[in-house]
């Protein structure tokens, strides 16, 4: 899935959490943003391939 | 009834078509291991036969600029004092000329020298060239190969690479030659493959390049965010990934337990629109 520029691996994606997802992207994309802009992006694009938390 | 013979010149056909074949000047050569057939149905069959996994890959060399033959003559000989017979053609081998010198290529060509292929040809019309042999489907035509060529411009020549096709078989090509019309831009389907390497840019992060194996030419402005935007379906051990095109590289972030991306073999990155390389495995 493609967000903002960065092409997200959807069941790479599923294997996480979303605490473990935005830990492994947070580094990696988006610098030019803040960290918390960058959460909340993280988030989004977790919750648009997972849909709901994943406990 | 006792056994007879049957004259194999009993059908001697000599006319002419009513559509005349428009032989033109060679532009392609397209080789395939010995015995395994060209698919050229389409455009997009015949730019996957060049990516497909060996063995089934074609291996194509575009573009020819000059082809030439040498040998392939008809030898007559007189026994006593009867008159001129044919006696067999000489040995031909014909010369292709490519557009550039290429050093690694050359290497490549000599590296298989001792291998047989099925030779096929393509000319500027689109027309195809190979042998009947019987079925719907042309064959190749069976040769070895070898390079010539300068390695270095010269007072009256630039430098130059010629591949060299020696025919195994030069009166059986000559008389199962055929030409099949493609009917499509076959010259753009022909793909010789680059082996390349993602290259890691500094030491902290995970950016990578793509860099031909042979000559280090750097090859990510131009497949960068092809593989990043396909990077699903093309890399193993990455769960997301981005071109940069101020850096020029790519960003993977890596998956739980990979060291490094890897970049899948030519028959997928080819179902992605990405075309002309393959993943450089050491031999």
């Amino acid at each position: 899935m493609k967000y903002n520029g960065v092409t997200f691996v959807v069941e790479e994606a599923r294997k996480m959490t979303e605490e473990e997802f935005i830990k492994a992207h947070l580094g990696n994309f988006w610098l030019d943003r803040d960290e918390e802009t960058r959460r909340k992006m993280l988030a989004d694009v977790y919750k648009r391939i997972c849909g709901k938390k994943k406990k | 009834m006792g056994r007879i013979r049957t004259c194999p010149g009993g059908n001697f056909a000599t006319g002419k078509s009513v559509c005349e074949i428009d032989y033109d000047k060679i532009k392609a050569l397209v080789l395939t291991k010995h015995g395994v057939k060209l698919s050229y149905s389409s455009l997009e069959d015949l730019r996957n036969a060049c990516h497909a996994d060996v063995p089934n890959r074609a291996y194509g060399f575009p573009t020819v600029i000059n082809w030439e033959p040498n040998g392939g003559e008809a030898q007559t000989s007189q026994v006593g004092y009867g008159p001129n017979a044919y006696n067999g053609m000489s040995a031909r081998n014909d010369a292709f000329t490519l557009d550039k010198y290429r050093h690694y290529l050359r290497a490549q060509i000599l590296r298989n020298v001792d291998e047989v292929f099925d030779m096929y040809l393509i000319d500027i019309k689109n027309n195809l060239y190979g042998l009947d042999d019987g079925t719907d489907t042309l064959a190749g035509v069976p040769v070895t190969i070898y390079p010539s060529g300068n390695d270095h411009p010269g007072a009256s020549d630039k430098a130059s690479l010629v591949v060299n096709v020696v025919y195994q078989n030069v009166e059986e090509y000559m008389m199962n030659l055929d030409v099949v019309p493609l009917g499509y831009n076959a010259l753009s389907a022909v793909y010789g493959l680059m082996p390349v390497t993602l290259e890691k840019v500094g030491t902290d992060g995970s950016n990578y390049k793509v860099v031909e194996y042979y000559g280090k030419g750097d090859a990510t402005a131009k497949f960068g965010s092809l593989i990043a935007d396909n990077v699903s379906d093309v890399i193993t051990g990455a769960s997301a990934a981005t071109y940069d095109s101020a850096n020029n590289y790519i960003s993977f972030t890596l998956s739980t337990g990979a060291t490094a991306p890897v970049l899948k073999k030519a028959s997928v990155l080819a179902a992605e629109g990405i075309y002309g390389i393959e993943p450089y495995v050491a031999s």
